[in-house]
């Protein structure tokens, strides 16, 4: 029998792009990090900071974040208390694993969902940051397209499984 | 069916769900959404769900937690683990015991600007537990102050689960970090203190090693002082409040970043160090999405208030309180993920907990109670059946079983102990550096 939470290969397939896409969420990370030193510095040293910098690293984080979650999921990152379950079989296990990945599935397709209607609103309503005027549905788009691919990863997981 | 009814039955659902191996963050949405959907309706449900999920991710004050991680990976990919441990050994190493305890000072230090226990432990064990090794140090004792020590990394601050509770709770992050400080002093001097007595109850464990010279000594400490201004920077700025969580985190993370590259850390690293962030960031903000929608249902379910009441009606002592309140956490802490059990507990506890006459004020009352949950947070991750530091540490010793790393980390348990009574008996060795009593 195949778990349905082996760990996707990070060389290929699947498990190469999501690598790649957490790796471009790690630059974005790195990229806000060296803004906000440099907008510290601007404020300290020459008495004016980047207008807006806490929006490029609330936007920042945002995509970050998003980029992040297929990733942790498709390599076992988030936290399951196995304890209790140690005890029974493999099998046993295999199979509570792949329904849980079906609850997963389920919840991020609400989130997905709520974000695609919270994102309209935003869209049509023009909703805008204070600063810099960045359109607060590019958040939803972001969170959009993070959570169906985190939902990819997820129904990828359960189609894995099988049975001997 | 009322509100605090449905929220302990939810309570229970949750247990439940965690029980059969719902990843954490989820089962606290289901909880969170189900009940919300209860308490008000389905609609008003998705309306939440329309903006909230997105926002937390896309918050300023949450943003600290990322670039903290990115600072405590980058120190830990660059190696310095190992000038650290090189520097506390030339100093401390030819006594008894003596390369545990640099072991444990070399973890204090690196936990100064790496605010993650797993990550300290497993790059201090990179480098130490050979050296304990060859020198025949026993098994139970190397691996043992291994994965004490590591815990090290989220007591002394920056500490990422301090970051939680302060967002939690809305406490200040800098002052949480400064209350920190003390207590994760004396947590390294309780630690020296078992190594002391363990080698002298046991001396065949940790033989002296080599005695270094002066020279070598002062040398050593060459790359001591660059983190140790890191660390001052970063805590300091925060509390001043020169800098924002964020920008000390960005500050600290570009100039442990600035050490990685005068210490020739290798592409190849740098993004192993960008895949432990995101790794570790998805993770939690993931719980932190799940928790939002947890947390907004407890506080309309009221329940947090009756639990209060109850307690107060009861007549317990604040002592037999916090006692109780510990011991629940000493058990979970047994069994579950330190985050998780602090997001899921903190908005019943803190309550009751910031209801006690004892003289402080109520915002003294949330430090303490932080340094205290972090405190038995800390505990959990050496204690069986679960403490995950002991797996990571005794996965890297070969030739150590696990039962001798379990036996190994004895000693640290009690005197985390010791030191739990300590911040409990005298709260200001946690309030007196930020100034709250």
């Amino acid at each position: 029998m195949k778990s349905s939470n082996e760990r996707f290969d990070d060389n290929r397939g699947m498990g190469l792009f999501v690598r790649r896409m957490a790796l471009a969420g790690g630059f974005v990370l790195v990229f806000i990090s060296a803004i906000t030193v440099v907008s510290v510095f601007g404020r300290y040293v020459l008495g004016a900071p980047i207008t807006g910098d806490y929006e490029i690293v609330e936007f920042g984080v945002s995509l970050a974040v998003f980029a992040f979650f297929p990733y942790t999921h498709a390599s076992n990152n988030n936290i399951v208390a196995g304890f209790f379950t140690s005890g029974l079989s493999k099998n046993v296990q295999n199979i509570m694993d792949m329904f849980q990945n079906i609850i997963f599935l389920v919840v991020v397709c609400l989130l997905a969902y709520t974000a695609i209607i919270g994102g309209i609103d935003k869209f049509n309503s023009n909703e805008i940051s204070m600063f810099l005027s960045l359109q607060i549905w590019w958040l939803h788009a972001f969170g959009v397209v993070g959570l169906t691919l985190l939902g990819w990863v997820t129904f990828r997981k359960i189609i894995k499984w099988e049975v001997s | 069916m009322s509100g605090p009814d449905l929220a302990i039955l939810m309570f229970f659902v949750l247990l439940g769900l965690i029980v059969l191996r719902t990843p954490i963050a989820i089962a606290m949405f289901i909880v969170g959404a189900i009940g919300m959907a209860q308490l008000t309706s389905f609609s008003q449900l998705l309306i939440f769900l329309e903006a909230a999920p997105v926002s937390r991710t896309a918050s300023y004050s949450l943003s600290v937690i990322p670039v903290f991680l990115l600072m405590g990976n980058l120190a830990m990919r660059s190696g310095l683990s190992s000038v650290l441990y090189e520097a506390a050994r030339n100093w401390l190493g030819h006594r008894p015991g003596g390369i545990a305890v640099a072991t444990i000072g070399g973890c204090a230090v690196f936990g100064s600007i790496c605010g993650s226990s797993i990550a300290t432990g497993a790059t201090m064990a990179s480098v130490a537990l050979p050296e304990m090794r060859k020198l025949g140090y026993s098994g139970a004792l190397s691996t043992g102050c291994l994965a004490a020590g590591g815990t090290l990394g989220i007591l002394i601050p920056p500490s990422i689960i301090l970051v939680i509770y302060a967002i939690i709770t809305e406490q200040s992050i800098g002052d949480l970090f400064l209350a920190a400080l003390i207590p994760g002093i004396i947590a390294t001097f309780y630690y020296i203190a078992a190594i002391l007595i363990y080698v002298r109850l046991k001396p065949e464990s940790g033989p002296a090693g080599k005695r270094y010279g002066w020279k070598e000594r002062f040398r050593s400490l060459k790359f001591v002082w660059p983190i140790v201004a890191i660390f001052i920077i970063v805590i300091g700025g925060i509390y001043s409040g020169v800098f924002t969580p964020t920008e000390a985190a960005a500050i600290g993370a570009a100039c442990t970043g600035i050490i990685a590259l005068s210490r020739k850390t290798s592409w190849a690293d740098f993004l192993e160090c960008l895949i432990d962030t995101a790794k570790t960031t998805g993770m939690i903000f993931l719980i932190l999405i799940g928790a939002e929608i947890y947390a907004s249902f407890m506080a309309l379910s009221e329940l947090p208030i009756l639990i209060t009441d109850t307690i107060t009606q009861a007549n317990m002592s604040p002592l037999a309180v916090i006692i109780t309140i510990m011991l629940i956490y000493i058990l979970m802490g047994a069994v579950m993920d330190g985050l998780a059990m602090i997001i899921i507990t903190v908005p019943l506890f803190l309550p009751v907990v910031m209801g006690f006459d004892i003289g402080l004020s109520e915002e003294a009352l949330a430090i303490w109670f932080g340094i205290l949950v972090l405190s038995v947070v800390e505990t959990g991750l050496i204690t069986p059946p679960v403490g995950i530091n002991v797996y990571v540490i005794n996965s890297m010793a070969d030739d150590v079983t696990l039962l001798e790393t379990f036996a190994g980390v004895i000693p640290f348990v009690i005197s985390d102990f010791f030191r739990l009574a300590t911040i409990i008996s005298f709260p200001a060795v946690a309030l007196w550096l930020p100034g709250l009593l």
